[in-house]
C-alpha cells in the first residue's frame, strides 16, 4: 500500500466505522467491537508511519483541489505525527471507558455517540496530517460541528444552552476570526502551504503581521486562551468520555497544535517574533496560565476545576511555542502530548467517580480513595503529571519549557512556570488528602466500589502512559527534534 | 549492570513497598531488615562513579561515591532504622508513615549518591513529595495545609535549583558535579543552586518550614522529618561548595538564635523540638563552615540521631504519654519553666533594670519574657503573623515574593 493510500486511509477508517456502527446500532456488543475495531486499525495505520519520520521521510497524499490554490491534501511532518499518534493511541482507551460509563450510567443515543465520535476522530486526524490552512480549516470546522452532539448528549435545557455556548464561541472565533485571517495571508503570501520558516517573510511586517498573529490566536477558539476559553468550562455538562475527548484527545490539542503549527509554519518563529507589535504573545499565554490557575483554584466541582486547569495548561504549549528557543519548541510538542495522558485520567477519574457514586463536588470526595483506591492512585499520577513532578511526562515537557525559558532569560515566563506549579500543587493536592486521608463525610447513595472494569481498565492504563513517559521518551524526542533542526 | 553498582536506594524503595503489603505487626521487622541489607550495600559499595542512565538526551551518574558519601549514607540509614524502631514507642505502629518514611529516607539516599545535578535534582523532587505524604498521614487539617506548603516551598527550592543548573551547564558544559572547573559562586546562576540548597534545607528565611510541617505530622511520622531532607541539602551544599564559604557560617548562627527565640516561644512540644534542629542544622552549617571538615561530618552524622531519637521522640512520647492530644501532637509543655531559673531571672532584672523599665513593668504588668514571646508570636513562626496568612492559594504568592526579593538581592549586588 502506498503512503498516499495509507494516509486517507487513516481518514476514511473512521468514517466507515462510523457508518458500520450505526448500522449494528441495535445490538450493542456488535457496535462496541466495531468501534473498538475501527479504533485500532486507526491506530495501527496511523502509527506505521513512525519509522519513515523517524528516517526524515515525508509522507504526502492529495484529495482534491477546488480552485487553482486551493486544495485538500496532506503531508504528515513530527508535529502532526504526534497529535496523530496521541488521538489515535487514546481513542482506543476512550472507546473502552466510554463503554462502561455509557452501560454503567445507562446512557442513552449511544448509537449517535459513538458515531459522533469517529467523525471527530476523524476531523483530528485530517487536522493533524493538514499540508495547507485551508485543508486545516475545513476539518477544524468539522471537529466543532462533529462534537456538539457529543457536548449536547444529555438533552435537558441547561445542557443544551451550555452546548449553544460551546458551539457559537468556537463557530463565531473561527468563522469571524480564523477565516479572514487565512484569506488575508492567502491574499499577501499567494500561498496556504505550512512551510519551514514560515510564508510570510517578504510579505507582512510590522503590526499588521502582530495583528494577524492576534486574529489567529483568538480566531483558534479551540486553544483556549482568554478571554475565549469560556466554551471550555461551558462544555463540562458532557458525559465525562466527551470530556476526555475534548481535553485530551482531540479538540484542545486541535487548537494548541494548530497555533504552534501556525507559528512553526506560517509566521516562522524567528521572524514573527523579531517584527514589532508580536510581543503581546506570551504575556497573553502568562496571564492565561496564572489567571486560569487562580480561578481553578477557587473551583468546588471536580469537573469544573479539571476545566480551568486545562486552560491553564493549553497556554504552556502557546507560551512555550512563542519562546525563541529550539527546546521549548520541542517541549511545547512533548506538552500536547504529557497533557494528553494526564489530563485524560484526570478526566477518567473523575467519570469513574461519578458513574459509582454519582458525586461531582470536591467537598463530597472525603475518603473516596478508600472505596477507589485504584481510581484515586491513578488520578495522584495524573496530578502530579500536572504539577510536573517526576516520575510523570509532565516532568519531562515542563522540563523543555523551563529549559528555553532559561535559554533565552525570560523572566516573565520563568515566573510565570513557577507560580503556575506552585498553583497546580495547592488546587491539585487538597483533592488526593481528602481522597485518602479524610473520613467519608457525605453517605454514598449505595454502597460501592470501584466504577465497571473497562472505565478501571482504561484510567490505570493512561495512569501508566503517564509514568511510562518519562522514562521512555526517546521516540517523541527524536521526533520533535527534527523540527528545530530544519527537517522538511 | 555491575552488581556493586546497584544504588542502595532502590533497597530502601523495595523495602517501602514491602512494608506496605505486609500486615501492621511485621512493619519494624521488614523495615529494620530492609535498613540493615541497604547498609550492607552501602558498606560494599566502592568508590568512584559506578552507575550512569540514560535520561532524555543526558547520561546522568546515579551512583557515585566516596568517603564523604558513605559518611552521609550511614547518617541517613542510622536515622531510618531509629525511626523504624522507635515508632511502636510513640503508641502508634503507623505503616503508612512508615512507609512513606522509607521512600523520604530511600531518595535521600539517592541524593546523597548522585554525581550529577539533573539526579540531584529529580531525587530532592521526590524526597519533597513523599515527605509531603508522610506530612498528610496524619490526615488532619492541619495536617493538609502544612504539607501543602512544604511541597510549595520545597518545588520553590527545586525551581531555583533548576535555574542554576541551567548556568552551570552553560559554564561547564555538563550537568556532572566533577565538570566544575571553578567555584560554583562565580558562575552566572551559581547563586540559584546554592539559594534552592538553601531552601530545601530549609536554611533561614525560610526556617519555619520544617517546625510547620512538625505542626501537623503523626508522631510516628515526625520521627522522620530531620533525616533525609537536611542531610542530603547539608551534602550537596558540602559538594558544591567546597570548602563552604566563611558567610554559611552566619547564616548557621542566625538559624541557631531562630531557634532559640522562636524555640523558647512556641507553644507545643512538637514545634519547640523542629526548632530546635532547624538550630542544630544552622549550627552544622556554621561549623561546615569553619573549615573543620571532621567536625562538619561528625555534626550531618549527629544530625538525624539527635532529630529522631533526641526531640521528635520526646516531644511524642510526651504526647503518648499524657494522651492530651493524640493526632496533631499539640500538647502543652510548661513553657516558662525556663524562665524561673535563677540564671533568666537576673538576666531578666538586669536588662529591665538597665533599660528603665522597671516602672513601665511595674505599671502594665507586663515583662520582658511576655514581651519576647509576644514579639515572636507576633511576627513568625508559627503562630505569627506569617503563617497565618499563609493560605494555601496564597503561599505561592509568597513564595514568588521571596524568590523576586532573592533576584533583586543578587541583581543589586
Amino acid at each position: 500500500m502506498s503512503q498516499s493510500t495509507q494516509i486517507l486511509l487513516a481518514l476514511f477508517v473512521p468514517l466507515i466505522g462510523g457508518v458500520l456502527l450505526t448500522i449494528a446500532g441495535r445490538w450493542p456488543n456488535i457496535r462496541e467491537t466495531i468501534t473498538l475495531t475501527t479504533a485500532g486499525i486507526l491506530m495501527l495505520l496511523v502509527w506505521s508511519f513512525l519509522p519513515a519520520l523517524l528516517a526524515g521521510e515525508r509522507p504526502e497524499a492529495h484529495l482534491t483541489t477546488l480552485m487553482p490554490g486551493l486544495s485538500i491534501a496532506f503531508k504528515i511532518e513530527p508535529l502532526g505525527m504526534l497529535f496523530a499518534c496521541l488521538a489515535s493511541l487514546l481513542w482506543i482507551v476512550n472507546s473502552v471507558y466510554s463503554i462502561g460509563y455509557m452501560r454503567g450510567n445507562h446512557e442513552k443515543h449511544q448509537t449517535r455517540f459513538y458515531a459522533c465520535f469517529t467523525i471527530a476522530l476523524s476531523a483530528a486526524i485530517g487536522i493533524a496530517f493538514a499540508e495547507n490552512l485551508f485543508t486545516l480549516f475545513v476539518f477544524y470546522e468539522v471537529l466543532t460541528l462533529s462534537t456538539y452532539p457529543l457536548v449536547a448528549h444529555k438533552g435537558d435545557p441547561q445542557t443544551i444552552q451550555q452546548a449553544r455556548v460551546y458551539m457559537g464561541i468556537l463557530l463565531a472565533t473561527s468563522i469571524g476570526l480564523l477565516l479572514p485571517a487565512i484569506i488575508f495571508t492567502y491574499s499577501v503570501a499567494g500561498t496556504l502551504s505550512f512551510t519551514p520558516g514560515g510564508i510570510l517573510e517578504g510579505h507582512l511586517a510590522g503590526p499588521a503581521l502582530g495583528l494577524l498573529l492576534l486574529m489567529f490566536v483568538l480566531g483558534v477558539g479551540k486553544a483556549a486562551v482568554m478571554p475565549v476559553h469560556r466554551w471550555l468550562p461551558a462544555a463540562m455538562v458532557a458525559p465525562t468520555p466527551v470530556s476526555a475527548l475534548l481535553h485530551a484527545v482531540a479538540v484542545v490539542k486541535a487548537g494548541v497544535f494548530t497555533v504552534t503549527k501556525l507559528i512553526l509554519y506560517i509566521f516562522g518563529p524567528d521572524y514573527v517574533f523579531s517584527q514589532a507589535g508580536t510581543d503581546w504573545l506570551i504575556p497573553a499565554a502568562c496571564f492565561t496560565i496564572v489567571a486560569a490557575s487562580v480561578v481553578a483554584l477557587r473551583q468546588t466541582s471536580l469537573k469544573r476545576m479539571l476545566a480551568y486547569s486545562t486552560v491553564a495548561q493549553l497556554s504552556y504549549v502557546v507560551m512555550a511555542a512563542a519562546l525563541l528557543a529550539p527546546i521549548s519548541q520541542v517541549g511545547a510538542a512533548l506538552h500536547i502530548l504529557a497533557h494528553g495522558v494526564g489530563k485524560i485520567t484526570l478526566f477518567f477519574a473523575a467519570g469513574a467517580i461519578y458513574v459509582a457514586s454519582k458525586k461531582t463536588e470536591l467537598g463530597q470526595l472525603n475518603g473516596i480513595g478508600r472505596r477507589m483506591p485504584i481510581t484515586m492512585v491513578a488520578f495522584t499520577i495524573g496530578a502530579l503529571s500536572m504539577i510536573g513532578i517526576p516520575p510523570t511526562a509532565g516532568a519531562i515537557s515542563k522540563w523543555g519549557i523551563l529549559g528555553g525559558a532559561l535559554d533565552t532569560h525570560n523572566m516573565l515566563v520563568i515566573l510565570t512556570l513557577l507560580a503556575s506549579t506552585l498553583l497546580n500543587c495547592a488546587y491539585f493536592l487538597p483533592v488526593v488528602f481528602r481522597a485518602f486521608l479524610l473520613p467519608e463525610n457525605v453517605a454514598p447513595k449505595k454502597d460501592h466500589g470501584e466504577a465497571p472494569w473497562p472505565m478501571v481498565l482504561a484510567l490505570s492504563t493512561t495512569a501508566l502512559f503517564t509514568l511510562a513517559f518519562f522514562f521512555f521518551n526517546g521516540i517523541p524526542i527524536a521526533l520533535e527534534m527534527q523540527i528545530y533542526r530544519g527537517a522538511p | 549492570m555491575n552488581i556493586a553498582a546497584f544504588p542502595p536506594s532502590l533497597l530502601l524503595m523495595v523495602t517501602a513497598v514491602l512494608v506496605a503489603v505486609s500486615p501492621n505487626s511485621r512493619t519494624r521487622s521488614i523495615g529494620l531488615a530492609g535498613v540493615a541489607i541497604t547498609a550492607v550495600a552501602v558498606g560494599l559499595l566502592p568508590n568512584g562513579l559506578l552507575l550512569e542512565v540514560g535520561f532524555m538526551k543526558y547520561a546522568v551518574a546515579l551512583v557515585l561515591n566516596d568517603a564523604s558519601r558513605s559518611a552521609a549514607a550511614w547518617a541517613v540509614l542510622a536515622g531510618a532504622a531509629l525511626a523504624v524502631f522507635l515508632s511502636p514507642f510513640l503508641g502508634e505502629n503507623d505503616r503508612r508513615s512508615a512507609v512513606a518514611g522509607l521512600l523520604s529516607a530511600a531518595f535521600g539516599l539517592g541524593v546523597v549518591f548522585s554525581g550529577d545535578l539533573i539526579a540531584i535534582f529529580l531525587q530532592w523532587e521526590l524526597l519533597a513529595l513523599s515527605i509531603t505524604a508522610l506530612i498528610f498521614m496524619s490526615g488532619t487539617e492541619q495536617a493538609r495545609a502544612a504539607g501543602i506548603r512544604f511541597l510549595l516551598l520545597q518545588l520553590s527550592g527545586g525551581f531555583l535549583f533548576k535555574y542554576g543548573m541551567h548556568g552551570y551547564e552553560a559554564s561547564f558544559g555538563s550537568y556532572l558535579l566533577s565538570a566544575a572547573t571553578q567555584p560554583v559562586v562565580e558562575i552566572p546562576g551559581g547563586w540559584a543552586l546554592i539559594a534552592g540548597a538553601c531552601i530545601k534545607l530549609g536554611a533561614w528565611p525560610v526556617a519555619m518550614v520544617l517546625p510547620d510541617a512538625a505542626r501537623g505530622i503523626a508522631r510516628s511520622g515526625s520521627l522522620w522529618l530531620g533525616i533525609a531532607l537536611p542531610v542530603s541539602a547539608l551534602m550537596v551544599l558540602n559538594i558544591l561548595l567546597t570548602p563552604l564559604p566563611t558567610e554559611f557560617i552566619a547564616l548557621g548562627l542566625v538559624m541557631a538564635a531562630y531557634a532559640i527565640v522562636y524555640g523558647i516561644a512556641a507553644r507545643t512540644a512538637m514545634v519547640r523540638m523542629a526548632r530546635i534542629g532547624v538550630g542544630l542544622t544552622g549550627l552544622a552549617l556554621a561549623l561546615g563552615a569553619s573549615g573543620s571538615e571532621t567536625m562538619g561530618w561528625a555534626i550531618t552524622w549527629l544530625l538525624p540521631a539527635v532529630y529522631a531519637l533526641g526531640f521528635f521522640l520526646a516531644a511524642g512520647a510526651v504526647a503518648s504519654q499524657t494522651d492530651r492530644e493524640r493526632r496533631t501532637a499539640e500538647v502543652l509543655v510548661d513553657t516558662d519553666w525556663l524562665w524561673r531559673t535563677g540564671l533568666f531571672r537576673v538576666a531578666s532584672a538586669l536588662a529591665q533594670v538597665s533599660f528603665g523599665l522597671r516602672d513601665l513593668i511595674a505599671q502594665t504588668g507586663f515583662g520582658l519574657v511576655t514581651a519576647v514571646q509576644r514579639l515572636a508570636r507576633q511576627y513568625t513562626g508559627v503562630g505569627g503573623l506569617l503563617s497565618r496568612t499563609w493560605g494555601i492559594g496564597y503561599t505561592a504568592i509568597w513564595v514568588i515574593g521571596l524568590l523576586a526579593l532573592y533576584a533583586m538581592i543578587y541583581l543589586t549586588l
